[in-house]
């Protein structure tokens, strides 16, 4: 999980132990909608993972991200 | 550096990844890049881009396209919006895409596949917008998605969320891919590479397993030798210059030259050959000195990990090329050594006649260590040099000439093609020379730009290629210069000495040619020589120079 919230600090560009798997897409300033695509590439090119397309628009949280690398 | 990326598909994500390294302004989707290229966009002429970097999605570009047809007709437009866009821009470098097309698989299994052709078509395209505009180049994307794969490369979910063709690892290789094309508008181009024998250019040791114990050939273990030594010749074949730094008796070296049946490389091909038993370093010296070269245009090539530090630890300024551990990667090694070192991106003609021209000057050498005077040496070459004012087909030949030249070069003055374009356009001249005597011919080495002020004309840069230095063609091509400006009206000509690390040779050469300094200090000397009162000067210097040996005349 360590591995999972710094990857996603480099990604948002967030400073260093400031994401939890609380963090939900409004409290970052970078995490657009573009952003959102990126994680979502990011995400599966690094863990191996797909995640399906319709699940996209229910993903608002860290951990709803983190429950596909599971 | 300022980046500006256009595209007719999405690219925002692209443009984020590109953000830490350089500033990028972007320009995309459907459109959006044809409206700069008609007009000029205040915006990105604000942003006053270094680069722009055409990215087309060829699927994208072609989709209203139904036949081949009308596929050639819209890269026949598209080419149009890029040499808009190249006249928009002048001042920028112009990166354009190759473009990728999908087989279209809904189709009769027998019915030909189109989208190859359009590939080829666009290749076309380019072909004459590189030749066209010096200042475009292709940037690679076709072969980037082939090289990874398409399956990978694109993305039919990022298309559907977000209008983005391409995967996201994909789009980080060609986030690298593009600051590694960036990267060489920096880089200077090297000029030899150095090679070790044994182990490097055949398998063995020639002094212990003898010619028929080492392993060369087009099958098994020897043909990874023998594919490297094709991959060095066609780089040889690009303007590098080769030579060989091996520990070994020079005989035996000449013999595998001679009379081993699967050499590729011979001894022809070599503008230098070192085959004894001093330290390397020395020798790349000696090399050094011999095609008066700077040691920063070497680079080195050898299997041995102690031969190769030790070239490090003496000689900085030499690359030392990394060498494979698996010897089946020894052909794609050189690949990369061509990439990192020898890229360029127009080859002139004289890149090609370059090792001939290395070998005529050791002939000239030869004689005149043979000649009973320099004079009779210089005589005896009968050199020829044709003068002219720059014309578009020597443009490329007049950059590369003056960002190169570093020892014979008074003011050291570097313009990419799009500073010289400015230069030229605000008034500005330039005089080149080719130089040829009996052993063949040196190309376009000597040039001179001026602008004129009144009856003033003011040197900005006088230079020439190390390659003729030593045979007096200098005063020569003043000489021819100073008429033309007499003729022209100028009674006074204004030049400068700017010191920098390597010119030193030309330290005193406007003194030599009878310039008097009008003002000076450590770094920097003004001079002045009025035409009037050079006519002495002149019949001064034909006395005892041999500055009216050579035969000048003006190309018409």
């Amino acid at each position: 999980m360590e591995d999972f919230l710094h990857f996603m600090e480099e990604i948002l560009e967030a400073k260093k132990d400031t994401l939890t798997l609380e963090t939900a897409q409004d409290e970052v300033e970078t995490w657009d909608s573009l952003m959102q695509l990126r994680l979502i590439g990011e995400i599966e090119a690094r863990y191996g993972i797909m995640i399906p397309m319709d699940e996209v628009s229910k993903l608002t949280t860290l951990g709803d991200f983190y429950r596909f690398i599971g | 550096m300022r980046i500006s990326i256009l595209s007719n598909v999405n690219m925002d994500m692209l443009a984020g990844l590109l953000k830490k390294d350089h500033e990028i302004h972007l320009i995309s989707g459907y459109g959006g890049w044809i409206s700069c290229a008609l007009r000029p966009d205040p915006e990105l002429s604000r942003f006053d881009p270094e680069c722009l970097l055409l990215l087309l999605d060829g699927n994208e570009l072609l989709r209203r396209c139904g036949s081949l047809q009308e596929q050639r007709e819209e890269l026949r437009q598209t080419k149009e919006y890029v040499r808009q866009l190249a006249g928009q821009y002048p001042s920028a470098r112009l990166l354009v895409s190759t473009i990728d097309v999908t087989p279209d698989l809904i189709r009769a299994g027998d019915d030909a596949d189109d989208s190859a052709a359009a590939a080829a078509y666009w290749e076309e395209c380019l072909s004459k917008l590189t030749e066209e505009h010096g200042n475009l180049h292709r940037f690679e994307l076709r072969n980037l998605i082939a090289d990874y794969g398409r399956k990978q490369f694109y993305s039919d979910r990022f298309w559907y969320m977000g209008s983005i063709p391409y995967d996201m690892k994909a789009l980080h290789m060609l986030a690298d891919q593009i600051r590694r094309s960036v990267e060489r508008f920096r880089v200077v181009r090297r000029k030899v590479l150095v090679l070790d024998l044994d182990n490097t250019l055949w398998g063995g040791v020639i002094g212990e397993d003898g010619i028929e114990g080492i392993r060369l050939g087009s099958s098994h273990e020897g043909a990874p030798y023998q594919d490297a030594q094709k991959e060095i010749r066609k780089m040889q074949r690009q303007g590098v210059l080769l030579a060989i730094a091996s520990k070994n008796n020079l005989e035996d070296v000449q013999k595998v030259f001679r009379e081993h049946p699967q050499m590729i490389l011979k001894e022809e091909d070599f503008a230098a050959i070192y085959a004894d038993w001093n330290p390397k370093h020395e020798n790349i010296r000696r090399m050094a000195a011999e095609l008066n070269l700077g040691l920063d245009s070497f680079v080195f090539v050898d299997d041995n990990e102690a031969e190769r530090k030790a070239v490090e630890f003496h000689l900085p300024e030499v690359a030392v090329a990394e060498f494979p551990a698996d010897i089946a990667s020894l052909p794609a090694a050189m690949r990369r050594i061509y990439e990192t070192y020898f890229f360029t991106w127009k080859l002139t003609d004289e890149d090609q006649r370059k090792t001939q021209q290395y070998r005529e000057e050791k002939a000239r050498r030869r004689d005149q260590e043979a000649a009973a005077s320099y004079e009779d040496y210089l005589r005896s070459l009968e050199t020829k040099i044709r003068m002219t004012e720059l014309m578009p087909e020597l443009r490329e030949r007049a950059v590369q000439l003056m960002n190169k030249t570093n020892q014979f070069n008074v003011c050291t003055l570097r313009m990419d093609e799009t500073k010289l374009e400015a230069y030229l356009s605000a008034g500005g001249h330039l005089i080149l020379a080719e130089v040829s005597d009996r052993y063949g011919n040196s190309g376009w080495v000597v040039e001179l730009l001026y602008h004129t002020k009144g009856d003033t004309a003011v040197v900005d840069n006088f230079l020439m290629s190390c390659r003729v230095m030593g045979r007096n063609v200098e005063d020569a091509f003043l000489n021819a210069v100073t008429e033309k400006l007499k003729e022209d009206g100028i009674s006074c000509i204004q030049a400068f000495y700017q010191k920098t690390a390597k010119n030193k040779p030309v330290e005193s050469f406007w003194e030599s040619q009878g310039f008097e300094i009008t003002c000076a200090d450590e770094a920097h000397k003004e001079y002045r020589l009025l035409l009037d009162a050079a006519e002495s000067e002149d019949a001064a210097r034909s006395e005892n120079t041999a500055g009216r040996i050579h035969t000048v005349e003006w190309k018409s």
